[in-house]
């Protein structure tokens, strides 16, 4: 445990310093002022006297603001979870390492903690800062954003897991597009493809539905802050996030299996 | 199989290439080495001889295609052969954001050492390399030369039995250089042993006990340092000043002249009194005597080529 914190904690310091994580930060702080531009709609309401209108608009804000955050963290998961092994082999870093009794999977597991205690770190920062817009705006924080929160930290953890253990056998450019395809764009089309009256695209659809993870039945962001809630099944939520989670522990280790038999090249 | 020995390599094959590429690189070919506990074996060759490519076998970064590889009868790569290795790579690459110290720690962690080991592992081995002023500079600080020395501290660092330095001396001044081959020598006296690839055929003399020499991916030649020593005939004497008359004195001789006047004369074992006598007696100022570097011969023999050092 000793050598895989030692690894997690360098992971998280190369992370840290990795300049693409500034330019999204900064692009997602300019998103998240264009959108709070909308504020101006809640001045003009105040002085209509929509009370409702009023609070409809700052619950939509929290709401479009952590959506943001969330596509900013899914990006930089799926980048960073990509790229994370890559570095070390091209900078041959990771010779040093491998020459001492390190288990590759101990490796792997290092690599993948330190680019997740950053995501999360960074997904702690978003929703800190949507919690006390929320207390400024006297929006009321539902039980369905927290179990939204949560998601989105099991989000950052699927598709690092995912991108880290893609990374094990493909170029992480190709490994980062693949990750994004198969788990941001097939899942979409999966559950459209179920009823789609041709057998073939059906077939397929119903083949990627049993291998792709478990999709979420609503937007747990949207319905968050929504006053027109749908009627929240938690049970069912919570299932989905925990298979999901499972989903990546299994791809992980199939990651950390094919790293083990893998030569490392160094160019 | 010696119970002896720490590394045993038998018919390493190792080619480079893929289904996508026509060409296909042997690198390695048909290599088998034994290394006894406590020795000091060189590896020397050209660039391109096999010499990392074997290094990186033994260290289970590679696989090999053919042959076998046993590190302390473990198979290489074995988390048990790589806690008994120290390693130093020919650039030593590591966290430019790490001091010197953090740096250490962190390879300290990797190889299991205890915390009150490390903590007292780390300057030793810092002030070991002349590091210790160093010690909270970043490495991304560090001259080429200091990066080195902190490869060595970090090899040296968790007190392996196996040392395997992959060019050590590799961007280092002569101090530099120097100081690597007395840490050679400390952990050959300590009983480590010690497998060296390197350019510099003076270190190699100067440190090792055994060289085996690649060349196109195989053993061109394999040979004990003593017997290597015991077996060359050639003297070198170097004359500081020369009078007339000794130069005279010495017609059959080799005299090569170096630069500011000093010449070395080149004679065989049996003729080197004579000839010092005379020397001597004619005048000539005498500067040293010593064995002619018999590896370096041997080097240009099987490699047709200069060495890099």
């Amino acid at each position: 445990m000793v050598k895989v914190w030692a690894i997690a904690r360098t992971s998280w310091q190369e992370t840290i310093r990795r300049q693409v994580f500034y330019i999204v930060l900064l692009v997602t702080l300019l998103v998240g002022l264009i959108i709070g531009s909308q504020m101006v709609l809640v001045r003009m309401a105040g002085a209509a006297g929509e009370a409702a209108a009023v609070a409809q608009i700052r619950a939509s804000f929290i709401g479009t603001a952590l959506q943001v955050w969330n596509a900013a963290v899914i990006f930089l998961a799926i980048f960073l979870g990509a790229i994370t092994l890559s570095s070390e082999v091209s900078k041959k870093t990771i010779v040093h390492v491998l020459s001492r009794p390190v288990s590759r999977s101990a490796y792997l597991a290092g690599r993948w903690l330190g680019v997740l205690m950053f995501l999360w770190a960074f997904l702690a920062l978003g929703v800190a800062l949507s919690l006390l817009l929320a207390h400024y705006f006297n929006v009321g924080w539902t039980p369905m954003a927290s179990v939204a929160v949560l998601g989105m930290f099991i989000k950052a953890a699927f598709f690092s897991g995912i991108a880290v253990a893609m990374s094990t056998f493909m170029v992480p450019m190709l490994a980062g597009c693949v990750s994004f395809v198969l788990y941001v764009l097939l899942p979409s089309y999966a559950v459209q493809g179920l009823h789609n009256p041709a057998w073939t695209p059906r077939i397929l659809a119903n083949a990627l539905y049993y291998l792709l993870p478990a999709r979420m039945p609503v937007d747990l962001l949207g319905e968050s802050f929504s006053q027109q809630m749908i009627r929240p099944e938690y049970a069912l939520y919570l299932e989905i996030l925990t298979e999901n989670s499972l989903y990546v522990l299994a791809a992980f280790a199939v990651g950390c299996w094919i790293l083990g038999r893998r030569e490392l090249r160094l160019r | 199989m010696s119970s002896s020995a720490v590394i045993e390599i038998e018919g390493l094959t190792k080619t480079f290439g893929s289904l996508w590429h026509r060409q296909r690189i042997r690198a390695v070919s048909d290599v088998s080495l034994l290394v006894e506990r406590g020795s000091v074996v060189a590896f020397v060759g050209p660039n391109g001889a096999g010499k990392t490519t074997t290094i990186y076998a033994l260290l289970g970064l590679l696989k090999p295609d053919q042959g076998s590889i046993r590190l302390f009868g473990n198979p290489a790569g074995s988390l048990e052969a790589r806690r008994r290795t120290g390693f130093q790579s020919e650039i030593f690459y590591t966290y430019g954001f790490k001091t010197a110290d953090q740096a250490l720690r962190f390879y300290g962690e990797l190889s299991g050492m205890p915390k009150e080991r490390i903590a007292e592992a780390v300057p030793r081995q810092l002030a070991r390399l002349g590091l210790a002023d160093a010690a909270s500079r970043r490495v991304r600080d560090f001259s080429k030369g200091m990066v080195q020395r902190l490869g060595l501290a970090q090899a040296l660092l968790h007190g392996p039995e196996l040392l395997i330095l992959d060019e050590p001396t590799t961007g280092l001044d002569p101090e530099g250089r120097k100081l690597v081959a007395d840490i050679i020598l400390e952990e050959k006296a300590r009983g480590t042993t010690i497998l060296l690839s390197s350019h510099i055929l003076s270190d190699v003399e100067r440190t090792c006990d055994h060289v085996v020499m690649l060349r196109k991916g195989g053993v061109a030649f394999a040979q004990n340092m003593a017997r290597l020593r015991a077996d060359s005939d050639a003297w070198e004497i170097e004359v500081l000043k020369w009078t007339d008359s000794a130069r005279a004195a010495v017609p059959g001789a080799e005299v090569q002249d170096k630069a500011n006047g000093v010449s070395v004369v080149r004679c065989g074992n049996a003729a080197k009194q004579a000839v010092l006598l005379k020397l001597l007696q004619e005048g000539a100022e005498i500067g040293s005597v010593r064995q002619a570097s018999s590896l370096e011969d041997i080097y240009m023999n099987f490699t047709g080529a200069s060495s890099n050092g």
